[in-house]
């Protein structure tokens, strides 16, 4: 009995080890963040809809609730910039093949311009955004950002339809504003 | 079974040759990624596919003023639904050498694209290249600028129709596509 005990915890913490080795981001993260000159931070996903949650008692605007709502849809976010050179552009590069090896992303969009080059890796699944990695090199700072959620394409587009309607209320008034100026008696 | 062996090897070195035209520019785009002189900009099909399920109408008027027309923000959904990616390559040093290296390369392939546009206009000569289908589709489009100050090269594919390419042109700011903006003039 003991002995089949010791082994389920053994396949479990191999396993465990397996999946966080194996996740190119949490491994690139973790070699980089206690570097020099190396800013990092990591928001949980509890964190993050804990603040949204205590946010939206405060706010009453239709439209940043709407906002709150498309934030509630974070999992979890991490952050990396390195200001102290730490990250070269080879092992910059590394990360965005293993990302697309192992980590199962493809690369959605590449700009290189002025010695500045930003990709942007994502991990859709059907219509879900699983994933979103921005990473951004440049002569004297590398930047990662990386996003796990439960966005889908309506949730974007219900809160543009909310900013579509304040736009549209406030260009009414405006409106309204501008023509009533224009009824008043010329003095 | 000879002729049947021979026919085979016919079939795949054709469709290798057809593929390697889009892979000549691939290659060549994929080159000058490394080289620091060159601007590029790679857009996925994956991210045209996510872009093309946003209400163009609704990120208009609630990001900014709202300057797109009705009708303007339809069009640029239905374009958008039909493109498979995007690929561009800028550089402002010794552009017309660079110019002369792509049409090189180009010319090297036994291609399936047809000049559609050959213009030189202060200047710049700019080039046109459509690849279509058996039934007329226009799956690629080439564009090639060569001038004094810069080149450009830009590559879209998809299910592409020039009249509503030209008309995403002018409400697009990425570099070389303003060179499209008279395409449907030139359908006519």
């Amino acid at each position: 009995m003991k002995k089949l005990l010791y082994s389920f915890i053994l396949i479990f913490c191999s396993i465990t080890i397996a999946q966080a080795g194996g996740d190119p981001i949490k491994k690139f993260y973790r070699k980089y963040k206690k570097k020099d000159q190396v800013f990092n931070i990591t928001l949980p996903g509890v964190l993050t809809r804990t603040c949204v949650g205590i946010a939206s008692l405060f706010v009453h605007d239709k439209e940043a609730r709407a906002g709150l709502k498309l934030a509630r849809k974070a999992k979890g976010i991490r952050v990396l910039v390195d200001e102290g050179q730490q990250v070269s552009k080879a092992a910059g590069k590394a990360l965005i093949r293993d990302l697309r090896q192992k980590g199962n992303m493809e690369q959605l969009v590449a700009i290189k311009d002025d010695g500045n080059y930003t990709v942007i890796m994502g991990k859709i699944n059907g219509k879900k955004i699983k994933k979103i990695v921005v990473i951004n090199f440049s002569e004297d700072q590398f930047t990662m950002v990386a996003i796990k959620s439960r966005l889908k394409m309506k949730h974007i587009n219900k809160m543009l339809k909310a900013l579509q309607r304040k736009s549209r209320k406030e260009k009414a008034k405006h409106k309204k504003k501008t023509v009533e100026k224009k009824k008043e008696p010329m003095a | 079974m000879k002729k049947i062996f021979v026919l085979c090897s016919l079939i795949c070195f054709l469709s290798s040759s057809v593929f390697a035209q889009n892979d000549a520019i691939n290659r060549y785009f994929e080159a000058q990624l490394e080289n620091e002189i060159f601007s590029s900009v790679y857009v996925s099909p994956k991210l045209i596919e996510i872009v093309s399920e946003i209400d163009i109408q609704a990120l208009d008027e609630g990001l900014d003023d709202g300057e797109l027309k009705r009708n303007e923000a339809a069009i640029i959904e239905e374009v958008l639904k039909q493109l498979k990616g995007l690929m561009v390559l800028r550089t402002e040093v010794e552009p017309m050498k660079h110019y002369k290296e792509i049409l090189g390369e180009f010319a090297k392939q036994n291609a399936d694209f047809d000049l559609l546009l050959s213009v030189r206009d202060e200047g710049n000569h700019v080039k046109i290249w459509t690849e279509t289908t058996p039934d007329n589709t226009i799956q690629e489009l080439l564009l090639l600028v060569g001038g004094e100050d810069e080149m450009i090269m830009l590559s879209l594919t998809g299910n592409i129709d020039l009249k509503k390419i030209s008309k995403l042109a002018g409400n697009i700011d990425i570099d070389g596509i303003e060179y499209l903006e008279n395409l449907d003039k030139t359908e006519q």
